[in-house]
């Protein structure tokens, strides 16, 4: 074998070699992206606030995956009725659920966010009103 | 070895034997296209393809430059050009042969693996290796330097990545720094042991600082970015082209619409991380197509010099066109063919080609831009057709020009339909004229300064401002009668519009530098025409410097033109141009230079860094953490520009929750802070928008919406005409007259609920 044919086959082993380790990143660097953002903390989301919305709407919030969050229901002006939410995002998808509010008013319930990656999102809805209440919602 | 080395020769053209490296190629390509998405097969897919096609359309062409460096810009360029015509034909020809969605990652996964088979079955079948003439025998730059530059914009990244969740700048900071620091080695030598190439660095250093912007807020930061991840994702979503719906110059470029949506569909790439990552890419390569064209006519140095000073540290290059994606594509197509222009890299008539591919490529790209080029080429033929006396010798002839003139209207016409905005440009002037310098300044203030310069006024200015409005331009608006009682309230946050003595320093010396530049433009310009017009290897640059001299005195001059053209852009246009005259003229103010005594060499040169040192430090913003201003958007939480062009997720998902629920005839209110996100999610000029929350100028039916800037930072903004202003966010009157409909921690959406 000549001088020549054996440098061309060293370079044909390391171009396919070169190739194989491409392939093999490309299978490899999504699990890889995620440890990173975790080590680099680039992908967290801050913590909730306290925060409030009037119903009849939605409320949408970055909060952390696995979140217990207690939403606290309150409409003065109908005491002693019972209302209905439906939350998205949680724990099992969508749930709904009933809120007995109490002779002054108030309520509460309690979701907890989804435990998956991505985005993590909750959105609430509360029906059958007709006049505004308000929802304040606590991350425990 | 000299750090700034002249581009390496290449060693090779179009090796034939066994096409090894294009086959493999092809084969690792067709694997990512096939795998599951990850951020490495993004990478090499997106990065593969577009070199592959790039160097095959060249090995076609028959044009090999002398160097690798320059025979790589080519590649570049032609590859995205092809991507947008295969892309755009794809989409068109695809829904006309009854495939329903030619954009879904089955129909376009087949295709571009049918055409790897092809070139595999092409490249063996000839023997011709493409792939081979991007390669260099043997690499002179060792592993660490190549690691350094490697993670450099890796770092920019994170950096970014960390503010965003709310971490602190430290690491944005270091990485702009040492970067810098980098940027001012290269130009004076003093990082010659890295041993890294001009190139490769120039590259890895403006990316790092370009990659700092676009991921700001954690969605998209800027104004027009905004826009067109809307039309990108509408391309995806009907998954065809034209897109229906979208008649319009936006809809009209393959850069949004075409290229993003198979990027998407081979690689599953989101397209936020596309915009946010790839134009970039294009950007900063842009900068290293300039360099080599002034290398071509300069010495490297030199070159290095120039680019970095008229081009990086720029206004417009670092603060602006990262988030005007459609141009950094189309620029850097120009800068290419500005490259061609100079280097002839092939047979006159195969450059020609080339010339023809990339001219009639920028109109699919960005359809202004083309409008530049195409008058830019006229008269750049116009001076090779009286400088170049020998005719075989000229490379913009009557076919090229007519081509690249005709499909330019042509498209511009049919497909992207941009009748409506030159009819409302050509009305305007002739209804109001060029408006020629209408502020207050000289000549070469207003030049420096544009001709719709912003005034700051006080909330109680801004308030009058608004009661007029509500007269005459919002008279249907029916508003609270209590809202008169109300006074807008200074902005909580710290005055940001009074800056610090030393960062007045800085903004005097880079406006000085500024008036220098203009003067070494005019000189430069004078000095090619009168005494350089025979000698130089590109008399069709004098005609190209007249033309950015006109356009970009008319742009910034000419109060009605402002207002329909950013002047900014139009300069980051023109100084492409003007850069490669100051690099013909150089030689000659460095040869005078030479012969001074060297007291005033070593002044000279020190001052000369010193001068850079401040244009970059005010272009990238970390002149700003210096003086203690501190209000760059890459390094910092909060301030203006932050609250104004940062969009994070949870804005985005307010605004589409607007567009989901908001009927179609309600009034949608939201000050410029905020408007941008209704901007990116609904199109904010399709709906009956009020861009204003002063109470006075709020309707009882409308919906107000609030962004992060209003209710975290609980900053709004105002502005009328060219008068601006900051003030507090109105929130008590909003609780007290409306409902929220929406809330989160960082949004809110005020409404009645009739």
């Amino acid at each position: 074998m000549t001088e020549a044919s054996d440098t061309e086959a060293t370079a044909g082993r390391r171009l396919l070699l070169g190739a194989a380790v491409v392939v093999l990143a490309m299978l490899l660097s999504g699990p890889a992206l995620s440890v990173a953002t975790r080590v680099l903390r680039i992908g967290s989301v801050p913590a909730t606030r306290a925060f409030w919305f009037t119903a009849p709407g939605s409320l949408h919030q970055g909060v952390r995956p696995g979140t217990r969050i207690s939403v606290a229901v309150h409409d003065a002006s109908h005491p002693n009725t019972t209302l209905r939410w439906t939350a998205t995002g949680a724990t099992g998808g969508q749930l709904n659920g009933t809120v007995r509010l109490g002779s002054s008013g108030m309520g509460s319930f309690t979701v907890t966010t989804r435990s998956s990656p991505g985005t993590p999102r909750l959105s609430i809805h509360v029906q059958g009103v007709t006049q505004a209440i308000s929802v304040r919602v606590r991350s425990r | 070895m000299s750090l700034l080395e002249a581009p390496s020769a290449l060693e090779v053209g179009d090796r034939r034997g066994r096409p090894v490296r294009t086959v493999t190629t092809c084969l690792v390509l067709i694997i990512g296209i096939a795998l599951p998405a990850s951020p490495v097969g993004q990478i090499v897919v997106l990065g593969g393809l577009t070199m592959l096609v790039g160097t095959v359309v060249l090995t076609l062409l028959g044009v090999h430059s002398a160097s690798l460096a320059r025979h790589r810009i080519y590649a570049a360029a032609l590859g995205l050009c092809t991507l947008a015509w295969i892309g755009g034909a794809w989409g068109w020809i695809g829904f006309s042969l009854g495939i329903d969605r030619p954009y879904d990652r089955g129909p376009t996964g087949i295709l571009w693996v049918i055409i790897l088979l092809v070139l595999v079955l092409w490249a063996t079948r000839s023997g011709a290796d493409p792939v081979s003439t991007l390669w260099s025998r043997r690499s002179t730059t060792p592993w660490a330097s190549a690691m350094v530059f490697t993670l450099l914009p890796l770092s920019a990244l994170v950096g970014a990545w960390r503010l965003n969740a709310g971490h602190g700048p430290t690491i944005a900071i270091v990485v702009a720094t040492i970067d810098l620091c980098l940027l001012i080695g290269l130009l004076t030598g003093m990082t010659r042991w890295l041993r890294a190439p001009a190139t490769l660095q120039l590259f890895s250093l403006v990316l790092t600082l370009i990659w700092q912007l676009p991921s700001r807020g954690g969605f998209l930061f800027g104004s027009d970015i905004q826009a067109e991840w809307f039309v990108s994702r509408q391309a995806i979503d009907f998954a065809r082209f034209p897109v229906p719906g979208l008649h319009d110059p936006y809809g009209g470029m393959l850069s949004l619409t075409a290229v993003p949506a198979q990027a998407h569909a081979l690689t599953g790439i989101d397209m936020a991380t596309y915009f946010q990552l790839v134009p970039g890419i294009f950007l900063a390569l842009l900068v290293v197509a300039s360099y080599l064209t002034l290398a071509r006519i300069s010495s490297p140095r030199i070159a290095a010099c120039i680019t970095v000073f008229v081009t990086v540290a720029s206004a417009p290059f670092l603060q602006s066109l990262p988030t005007i994606t459609r141009q950094c594509d189309a620029l850097f197509v120009f800068a290419v063919l500005l490259l061609v222009i100079t280097d002839r890299p092939g047979p006159v008539r195969r450059t020609r080609v080339l010339l023809g591919i990339l001219g009639t490529s920028i109109v699919v790209l960005h359809y202004s831009t083309s409008y530049l080029t195409i008058s830019a080429l006229v008269l750049a033929a116009l001076a090779g057709w009286i400088l170049i006396r020998d005719r075989s010798r000229r490379l913009l002839t009557l076919p090229v020009l007519g081509i690249t003139a005709t499909i330019t209207i042509l498209w511009d016409a049919v497909i992207a339909n941009v009748g409506s905005s030159v009819q409302t440009t050509v009305s305007t002037v002739r209804s109001q004229g060029l408006q020629l310098l209408p502020a207050s300044g000289g000549f070469l203030t207003q030049w420096i300064q544009g001709a719709q310069p912003t005034t700051t006024v006080s909330p109680h200015a801004l308030r009058l401002l608004d009661l007029q409005q509500r007269a005459t331009r919002y008279h249907w608006l029916t508003t609270f009668p209590g809202a008169l009682r109300t006074t807008l309230r200074p902005s909580p946050a710290k005055s940001a519009h009074d800056p610090a003595a030393l960062s007045r320093i800085f903004i005097g010396v880079s406006g000085l530098l500024s008036q220098l530049l203009i003067v070494a433009i005019l000189i430069a310009l004078a000095l090619v025409i009168v005494r350089l017009r025979h000698r130089f290897r590109a008399p069709e640059f004098i005609g190209l410097g007249l033309f950015a001299l006109l356009i970009s005195v008319v742009s910034r001059l000419s109060g009605t033109l402002a207002l329909q053209f950013a002047p900014d852009r139009i300069r980051g246009y023109c100084y492409l141009i003007f850069s490669v005259l100051l690099a013909v003229a150089a030689p000659w103010w460095v040869a005078a230079f030479r012969r001074q005594h060297k007291i005033i060499r070593v002044t000279g040169g020190v001052l000369m860094t010193a001068v850079v040192t401040v244009a970059l430090l005010v272009g990238t913003g970390l002149g700003g953490i210096l003086t203690g201003d501190g209000s760059a958007a890459a390094y910092s939480t909060s301030g203006d520009t932050l609250n104004r062009f940062a969009v994070s997720p949870s804005d985005l998902e307010a605004a589409q929750w607007i567009a989901a629920n908001a009927e179609n005839t309600a009034v949608l209110q939201a000050d410029p802070y905020a408007g941008l996100n209704l901007e990116a999610s609904i199109r904010l000029g399709r709906t009956r928008v009020v861009g204003s929350v002063d109470p006075v100028l709020l309707g009882r039916d409308s919906w107000i919406y609030a962004s992060t800037a209003n209710v975290v930072a609980r900053e709004a903004r105002g502005k009328v005409g060219n008068a601006l202003s900051f003030f507090a966010f109105p929130r008590g009157f909003l609780r007290s007259h409306y409902n929220v409909l929406y809330a989160s921690g960082s949004n809110a959406i005020y409404g009645s609920t009739r």
